[in-house]
């Protein structure tokens, strides 16, 4: 499949801090990845530049358009939330649903509408009468309306509770992706998108520190639970990270032989969150 | 077609209180004092002599008399005109504000990146706004106007005709309403013209200010008026320090202000003037276009222009805080 985003010796300086700090990226087309870091790692930076927000050094290419020379043709098949309750607060559903029927040529008001009747949202009701979870619901429903080829989430549930949170997924995944479409988020809740994702952008000081897809990833990374007697034997073997539970060890391989791993002991698929803390901590392991 | 006049309704929506309300509620209460005034003289004063601003309706209801026609037909020209300038004085803070929030409140409450994650350009979105500050709510202004004036030659016939004067078709047939309003229809290109520079400056600050948007769109040109009184600077291009004041100060700041194509000379001739004729003469539909002969306004109108480009590029790069 080609490309939908494309970036070689991406940078953005803020004075003197690199805020992102020349960074390699292909994301294919069918994908659902997901960029995670912590706060101030560059994340919303990159989304900005990729959506033609800032301006950036170095190459990228989305959808084989300069985001930022270019930005109104690619925001015909780009969609993004950039953030939650952006809605403007004097509008009415109906008024937002005109609007953007008006402006973009992807949007279907049937689809918006068959989301928005699942929801206790009526056409009449302005933002401001809505709860955070239900902004986010009539957000998502405009936007998965609109057939575009990329969409970026940017902490797009940030604030809501659980069940608004898990629906989210299950209905962007439902209702919304195809192989022909291609979906970036980020988030700090690692746990609820980790499902979902089929590949894995880590982000620490501007730069890449991991990059793979999720079968890559669970091959890669082991976790094995080791008495204490025997740790000096793990540690000696280069883990990425060492933990303690219960009086056990736990420790974290990157790309380590399956087998001495099973002579060491009890052996766990470890989950995104804890190779993200991890590698957030040990610097580089791409 | 569909998709320009959809940004225009988005305008409209969100300022419907200050496009469509406030002047309608104006005329509201314009009715409302009339109405009363006249209720009170009816009660109080005796009818000899109850006036309606310009209108003496108890002259009107004793003679009847060429001259006291004509007299009677232009006392309500004189009303709607009241109306008019009334209605005008609202429209020219309505479009102030409007012009000084329409690229501020988006990025203060991050709307924007919702607008931005439309395939609608920046310069689509400030031309539209450029387009409702010069068009529509002048537009709407003139319709509130209109609906106003026809509520108060009702009140009025509806009055004469309770008192059974047999004059309440006269309010009809003696007064020029259409001519009027047409007068002000035909001022909407002049309001354009001498209104761009000020639109063009507050939506330059609408974009530009991080905060008070309203204290740097005052206080820039108020306080370089005053730095060249002080200093004399426009001695040097022997031009008065006034010259200053009029063409940049004034034409930043109150170029919304309806009727502001009239010159001082015609408004001293306005003062002077002893009856309404002479004024709607003086005000009539040539005066806005004799306003445009004047190449000032135009160099103002092309700065407005400049303005408004910056306020454009602002909007396209200007980069949100997080």
């Amino acid at each position: 499949m080609s490309a939908v985003i494309t970036a070689r010796g991406l940078s953005k300086r803020y004075g003197n801090t690199r805020a992102v700090d020349h960074i390699d990226l292909d994301i294919e087309a069918g994908r659902i990845v997901g960029l995670i870091g912590p706060n101030g790692a560059g994340k919303t930076t990159a989304l900005k530049a990729i959506l033609g927000l800032t301006d950036f050094e170095g190459d990228l290419k989305v959808l084989g358009f300069d985001p930022h020379r270019e930005r109104s043709e690619l925001m015909n098949q780009v969609c993004f939330i950039a953030d939650v309750a952006v809605l403007p607060r004097w509008a009415r559903v109906w008024h937002l649903i005109e609007y953007v029927e008006a402006v973009h040529p992807r949007f279907s008001r049937d689809k918006c509408m068959a989301f928005l009747n699942r929801t206790k949202i009526t056409q009449k009701h302005r933002v401001k009468e809505l709860s955070k979870g239900m902004v986010v619901q009539l957000h998502l429903a405009l936007i998965m309306a609109i057939d575009a080829r990329l969409l970026v989430l940017d902490e797009p549930t940030l604030g809501l509770d659980i069940l608004y949170r898990k629906a989210f997924y299950q209905d962007l995944l439902n209702d919304y992706f195809d192989e022909g479409k291609t979906i970036v988020i980020t988030t700090h809740q690692v746990e609820e998108v980790e499902h979902i994702l089929t590949d894995l952008v880590f982000i620490k000081d501007g730069r890449i520190a991991l990059s793979a897809t999720m079968e890559t990833v669970g091959e890669r990374f082991v976790e094995v639970m080791v008495k204490p007697e025997r740790a000096d034997e793990a540690r000696a073997l280069g883990p990425l990270h060492e933990r303690q539970v219960f009086g056990r060890h736990i420790f974290l391989f990157d790309g380590a032989d399956p087998q001495r791993m099973e002579a060491l002991g009890e052996i766990h698929k470890p989950s995104v969150a804890d190779i993200f803390v991890a590698t957030m901590k040990n610097g580089a392991a791409a | 077609m569909k998709r320009y006049l959809t940004l225009a309704k988005r305008e409209y929506w969100e300022n419907r209180g200050g496009f469509f309300w406030a002047p309608l509620v104006t005329g509201g209460i314009f009715l409302a004092f009339s109405t009363m005034a006249v209720l009170v003289a009816e009660f109080a004063l005796g009818r000899a002599r109850i006036q309606l601003g310009t209108l003496r309706l108890g002259d009107a209801l004793q003679s009847l008399d060429g001259n006291a026609r004509l007299m009677f037909g232009l006392g309500i020209d004189g009303l709607v005109l009241q109306v008019v300038s009334l209605i005008g004085f609202v429209l020219a803070i309505v479009v102030f504000f409007y012009c000084l929030s329409a690229l501020y409140d988006e990025r203060r409450d991050r709307s924007i990146l919702f607008w931005k994650s439309l395939p609608v350009s920046d310069h689509e979105t400030v031309l539209s706004k450029v387009f409702s500050a010069g068009i529509t709510a002048p537009l709407m202004a003139l319709g509130a106007m209109l609906a106003t004036s026809l509520m108060l030659l009702l009140l009025l016939s509806l009055y004469l005709a309770l008192r059974g004067t047999g004059l309440a078709a006269m309010v009809w047939t003696e007064s020029h309403l259409l001519r009027v309003l047409f007068t002000v229809l035909a001022a909407i290109p002049a309001f354009l013209v001498f209104a761009l520079p000020t639109i063009g400056w507050l939506l330059l600050c609408s974009a530009w200010a991080r905060s008070k948007p309203l204290l740097w769109a005052v206080l820039l040109p108020v306080g370089a008026g005053i730095m060249v009184t002080m200093f004399g600077l426009m001695q040097s291009l022997s031009l008065p320090s006034t010259w200053f004041w009029k063409n940049v100060v004034a034409r930043m700041l109150l170029g919304t202000w309806p009727g502001n194509w009239i010159s001082f000379d015609t408004f001293r001739e306005i003062e002077r003037a002893n009856g309404p004729e002479v004024v709607l003469n003086l005000i009539g539909p040539g005066t806005p276009l004799s306003a445009l002969a004047d190449p000032a306004p135009w160099i103002a109108a092309a700065a407005g222009v400049g303005m408004i480009y910056l306020a454009i590029r602002l909007r396209r790069n200007r980069e949100l805080a997080d």
